[in-house]
């Protein structure tokens, strides 16, 4: 077996056979809190234990299939408003004899307040569950906390960035410190605090609301900064939003920036991306860099491609979710190492290969210096990127990066005089050479780059949302 | 509100289709979840009915699996609101933890299909030593716990839970290999 966690097994093999405890789930739970790879095991436990199951006759496919075909024929095309219609006309019922109840309860009230002084009132439904949250600590080293959010509740970030993930697929990073309400599954109340969103077209229509402005998604990523004193700013890194206050209503497109006050309502301000550069990365699926490697500060891709970092590899989101070609150029498809005294090629024939209506979101992991480097002048930059989802395919090679442009990058890099071959990493014996990691739970990149005058390039290929 | 027409028999067939081809792997998708055995049939029904009913908002077929994948994930969120409802989980918390972790729709190539076929799972079964077989049939096929499989087999119930464990990693191993071997 490949990786032993003996605790693991212990409380995995409770869970499954129904016997784990009130503190054993507890420990289960933090054991695979922040722990990718053990919640694929588990992940694969209940799915194997489910597939056992299902061989007992009771459970067989074709009495499945037949229970839902005729489950849909009955109640498949039966009007949306039939059931609650009937539900209504039994609340009515239920709610003529409640109210019958309530008057009798009122003069008992009446009669006898102290009776009831001690007794807890009746506890209302819980609100629906809108997003899932998980808290990313300042500290590397702290576990990641992942907790439901409903309806309605009220959040005060003192440490981290919270990522928010919606069921309409909207996701929203939150930086500290900050106060929000998570007011439903489509509207945030942004008291103070900085936040990323990023909303499919599934969420198109989502809501950020702050003291001074509202801001209405129209298929887009944004920022949105928030003072106590009720000011806030809103800029735009890709499509367009809709902002209202005082009764103005105004269209921002990607690359502009708008603040609301109460005393001026909306005016134009200079694009500034700042303050989003702990919110943005995390928005954008990167959970986590070390070393040399670092986020891409915030902006329109047009201006992402263009942005040169002598001291910094950086990761540039590319685009969040497209579809894949049933063929894609690839060089790495397994986790391990690969490049220099590895004996794994960081070239290889390996295209990634997609059925139909596969999407998935790229990344560049991009070195490009301010200007070009000297000939045989080498800089070393070390360092990881660990992404929210698991990488499918990474490209190394020229020819493939130049291919792949046009299925995953809003916006290539800038045409230039130099060869076409200057990108991708080196294997050559004139240079020294690259070398690159992917981790076994498929999340983290780590890389070595022996940066010359080329541009030191890979893409990251990722499921997507 | 439009008049509902009578069943599309283009509709029902698409969907009976859908339901074929994808009710195995939603099924062990719902489980991975961390849903109670008993309710992963009720809650895919249900995802299925979500999907009949939206059927206008898939745009074709072929994209069925990561969308039904959604609606289950979205309804499995729901159970986690529903405190009386949450029996239906084996355990809430992992379960948030397990949907927060769960990608809408499975990497491309190798996981894409994930289906367990029950020709490729009793083959697979078939590999197991006899000894394991025993426990396996018993846990799984005459619904004993490790106790009651113990004290028959004369084992601990650790070491009853221990051999499971083992069993279903090399299940899942047997399978990836199949499914791997399968696609070439």
């Amino acid at each position: 077996m490949e990786s032993r966690h003996p605790e693991f097994e212990a409380l995995c093999g409770e869970l499954l056979d129904g016997c784990l405890d009130e503190d054993g789930s507890r420990r289960l739970a933090e054991l695979v809190a922040g722990e990718p790879a053990l919640q694929e095991l588990l992940r694969e436990h209940l799915a194997i234990s489910g597939a056992l199951a299902r061989e007992n006759p009771m459970f067989n496919d074709e009495r499945f299939e037949t229970t839902v075909s005729t489950q849909i024929r009955a109640l498949g095309d039966e009007p949306p408003e039939t059931f609650p219609t009937r539900i209504h006309k039994r609340l009515v019922r239920h709610r003529r004899r409640q109210i019958a109840f309530a008057i009798a309860a009122c003069l008992a009230l009446a009669a006898l307040p102290l009776l009831l002084l001690n007794r807890g009132a009746a506890v209302p439904p819980r609100p629906p569950a809108v997003a899932i949250a998980t808290t990313l600590p300042d500290d590397a080293a702290d576990a990641t906390r992942s907790s439901v959010i409903e309806s309605g509740d009220f959040v005060q970030l003192d440490s981290g960035t919270m990522r928010l993930e919606f069921g309409n697929g909207a996701v929203v990073a939150v930086g500290s410190p900050a106060r929000f309400t998570v007011q439903s599954a489509e509207e945030i109340l942004l008291e103070s605090g900085n936040l990323n969103a990023w909303c499919p077209e599934s969420a198109h229509g989502f809501r950020v609301n702050t003291r001074s402005a509202q801001l209405k998604d129209l298929g887009t990523s944004f920022g949105v900064s928030a003072l106590p004193d009720g000011s806030a700013d809103f800029v735009v890194l890709e499509g367009e939003v809709e902002v209202t206050s005082q009764g103005k209503t105004r269209n921002l497109l990607k690359g502009a920036a708008l603040r609301a006050t109460k005393a001026v309502g909306l005016e134009d301000v200079a694009f500034e991306t700042s303050a989003f550069a702990r919110t943005w990365p995390v928005a954008s699926g990167i959970q986590r860099t070390t070393g040399k490697v670092v986020p891409a500060p915030p902006n329109t891709p047009e201006m992402l491609a263009k942005h040169e970092d002598d001291k910094h590899v950086l990761v540039i989101p590319e685009k969040r979710s497209f579809e894949l070609p049933a063929t894609l150029p690839a060089d790495i498809r397994e986790p391990g190492a690969y490049g220099a005294g590895t004996g794994n090629p960081l070239g290889n024939p390996a295209p990634l290969k997609a059925p139909p209506g596969t999407r998935a979101r790229s990344y560049l992991i991009r070195y490009n210096p301010v200007g070009i480097l000297d000939f045989m002048v080498f800089r070393r930059f070390e360092g990881s990127v660990t992404f929210d989802r698991p990488v499918l395919a990474i490209i190394t090679g020229a020819g493939k990066l130049d291919a792949t442009d046009s299925v995953t990058s809003h916006a290539p890099l800038p045409k230039t005089e130099e060869e076409p071959t200057m990108r991708g990493l080196e294997a050559g014996p004139k240079t020294d050479p690259d070398w690159l990691s992917l981790s076994r739970d498929r999340r983290t990149v780590s890389i070595l780059f022996n940066a010359g005058e080329s541009v030191d390039e890979i893409r990251v290929i990722t499921a997507a949302d | 509100m439009k008049p509902v027409k009578a069943l599309s028999g283009k509709k029902i067939d698409e969907i009976d289709a859908v339901v074929r081809e994808h009710h195995s792997s939603l099924r062990y998708f719902i489980r991975s979840l961390g849903v109670n055995h008993s309710w992963v049939d009720d809650l895919a029904q249900e995802a299925f009915l979500v999907a009949y009913r939206k059927w206008g908002e898939l745009d074709h077929p072929s994209n069925a699996g990561p969308w039904l994948r959604r609606i289950a994930r979205n309804l499995v969120m729901n159970e986690l609101s529903k405190s009386g409802r949450r029996q239906r989980l084996l355990d809430a918390n992992l379960t948030t933890l397990l949907i927060e972790s769960t990608r809408d729709s499975y990497e491309a190539g190798d996981f894409s299909d994930a289906q367990i076929r029950h020709e490729a799972l009793r083959a697979c079964l078939a590999r197991l030593t006899e000894r394991t077989r025993k426990v396996v049939d018993a846990r799984y096929f005459r619904d004993c716990n490790a106790t009651e499989i113990g004290e028959e087999l004369d084992m601990s119930a650790v070491a009853v839970r221990k051999v499971l464990f083992n069993a279903r990693h090399e299940l899942a191993q047997c399978l990836a290999k199949r499914q791997i071997r399968d696609a070439t």
